[in-house]
């Protein structure tokens, strides 16, 4: 037995306990909003960088717990009705998912948080992703967020501009550049709370092309995934993902390709009024 | 990211020392001639959605969904001016890259725990504002300094900045965009040591419900650049609005 398989008891036990916490959480109606911006169809209606809101009406009693590749804590709800809206300019078009088509997923390792499918566990969006480039060429990385990068990597995504609550939240080093109210978010699908970051709407890693001479640039979503709602097929794919061009000349080898990016927030809202809107009484 | 129409060398470091030289009469006289074109007045609802934590008179609500609307016209855009009549800098580029719409009518929807609150700001009080400069759009406001584009919701990073640096048309009648949420009096103070938003408890905004305040209580501190940032994100957009719209709101 070598010492990862040794240390491998030792490292799941955060994740036990925290599953025995999630556990015994009671049941309450729960619901996920994840709002956005993105491209891609719903039946007949082709849309671009349109806003897409995909609503999941659960119970907390579903949210489930798995293990990432690193035996990080994934939060999952599978159980729910789930639907899709989307707006651009006048037109409103809504949707309800097929069962079992969409599910909510939480890496808290990761720090990457969305909704999930049968064609990615990082589709039809996901937040917080990591995006780098460097002479190797690009990488998308849902399965962790830009704080987890080391080496080249790491300068361009600590504490980043761009780096929104969930990928924050995941990283203990950085917690003390959050603010308390950050701070005091839970990092939970069964607890009422905020994740935010960089939009992933692509069932695949974005690609990309020179720009000018020095840089390359607007990695775009090569394939689409279809779910099946009762409005037509659904499926989101970005046109033009991310539009920060990479330097790939001289000294600056990796960069950050998220500037332009559409983002994202996914709202974990449990029914439970009494505890969350109250009057203040001064 | 989508292909938005910019201008060719917006924040160009030439074009900025040329223009930094011109006098302030020429550089209001450009910015409104820059902007008038292929803007055909028409009725737009600009709407601004985010989660985060408001206060409506007495209520206050934890990770909200507040949309601020901002019904105006396209054709009332023009330079942004501060009080005594000068355009408005960005402070990135040292021309007039600040353009908005004052005239309108603002209303606001809270939803949270199913229940959905709906108030309209009495007038006067905010305007639509965008800065082609750096990159930002959003619902600003006269309280504090009496020019808070950052309060009560504006955008900037994401597609917002890519859609609003040097977009001519950035008041168009449609189109939908995301950003880094900032609900930040003060935003130009967030550079440097200590940088930080004013509390809006002492700027009300009034609405026919009672005073209102949007609260910004998710930030981060980037040491490299010394500034404080949102973690908060959300939603900017336009909306046509058509004859019925206006007799319905009537």
């Amino acid at each position: 037995m070598n010492t990862r398989e040794m240390l491998r008891p030792v490292r799941l036990l955060p994740v036990i306990f925290l599953a025995l916490a999630a556990g015994g959480v009671r049941a309450e109606p729960v619901t996920y909003t994840l709002r956005t911006v993105a491209d891609g169809a719903l039946g007949s209606f082709s849309f671009y960088e349109a806003q897409v809101t995909i609503r999941l009406h659960g119970d907390t009693a579903n949210v489930a717990t798995e293990t990432n590749a690193d035996g990080g804590l994934v939060y999952v709800n599978r159980i729910g009705q789930a639907s899709v809206t989307v707006t651009l300019g006048n037109k409103t078009v809504a949707a309800h998912f097929a069962p079992d088509q969409v599910y909510v997923r939480y890496d808290t390792e990761s720090g990457v948080v969305g909704f999930g499918s049968p064609a990615s566990p990082s589709y039809p969006v996901a937040l917080g992703c990591a995006n780098t480039f460097n002479l190797g060429g690009y990488t998308q990385d849902c399965a962790q967020s830009p704080f987890t990068l080391t080496g080249d990597a790491a300068i361009y995504a600590t504490a980043s501009l761009d780096n929104g609550l969930a990928d924050s939240l995941s990283d203990p080093s950085s917690r003390s550049q959050l603010s308390a109210g950050a701070r005091a978010l839970p990092i939970s699908l069964s607890r009422t709370t905020l994740l935010t970051g960089i939009a992933h709407s692509c069932p695949a890693p974005y690609t990309t092309f020179p720009y000018q001479s020095t840089m390359i640039a607007i990695a775009s979503c090569p394939a689409k995934a279809t779910l099946e709602t009762d409005h037509g097929l659904f499926y989101l794919q970005d046109s033009y993902g991310f539009g920060q061009s990479a330097y790939v000349d001289g000294d600056i080898n990796n960069f950050s390709l998220d500037h332009y990016a559409n983002v994202g927030a996914l709202q974990v809202e449990v029914m439970r009024r009494s505890d969350f809107s109250y009057t203040l009484r001064r | 990211m989508p292909p938005y129409p910019r201008w060719p060398a917006a924040c160009g470091q030439a074009d900025r020392h040329i223009v930094a030289r011109m006098p302030g009469a020429l550089l209001i006289a450009m910015a409104s001639l820059m902007f008038c074109c292929g803007a055909a007045a028409q009725p737009v609802t600009y709407r601004a959605q985010v989660v985060t934590d408001v206060r409506l008179d007495k209520s206050f609500y934890h990770n909200a969904a507040l949309t601020l609307t901002f019904a105006a016209d396209t054709g009332d855009a023009g330079p942004a001016l501060d009080p005594s009549g000068n355009p408005v800098s960005s402070g990135v580029c040292n021309f007039a890259s600040f353009f908005w719409i004052t005239k309108g009518q603002a209303a606001l929807t809270i939803e949270s725990h199913g229940e959905v609150i709906e108030a309209a700001f009495l007038p006067n009080q905010l305007f639509v504002a965008a800065d082609i400069c750096a990159g930002g759009i959003g619902i600003g406001s006269y309280v504090a300094s009496g020019l808070e584009p950052g309060y009560p919701l504006s955008f900037t990073r994401g597609s917002s900045e890519y859609y609003a640096g040097g977009n001519n048309n950035v008041f168009a009648p449609t189109f939908q965009v995301s950003g880094n949420a900032f609900s930040c009096i003060g935003y130009a103070s967030l550079d440097g040591p200590g940088g930080a938003c004013a509390s809006p408890d002492g700027y009300p905004l009034h609405t026919d419900r009672g005073d209102f305040f949007v609260y910004m209580p998710y930030t981060g501190w980037q040491h490299n650049a010394m500034r404080t940032y949102s973690l908060n994100r959300g939603t900017f957009s336009a909306v046509p609005r058509v004859a019925q719209d206006d007799q319905a709101a009537h």
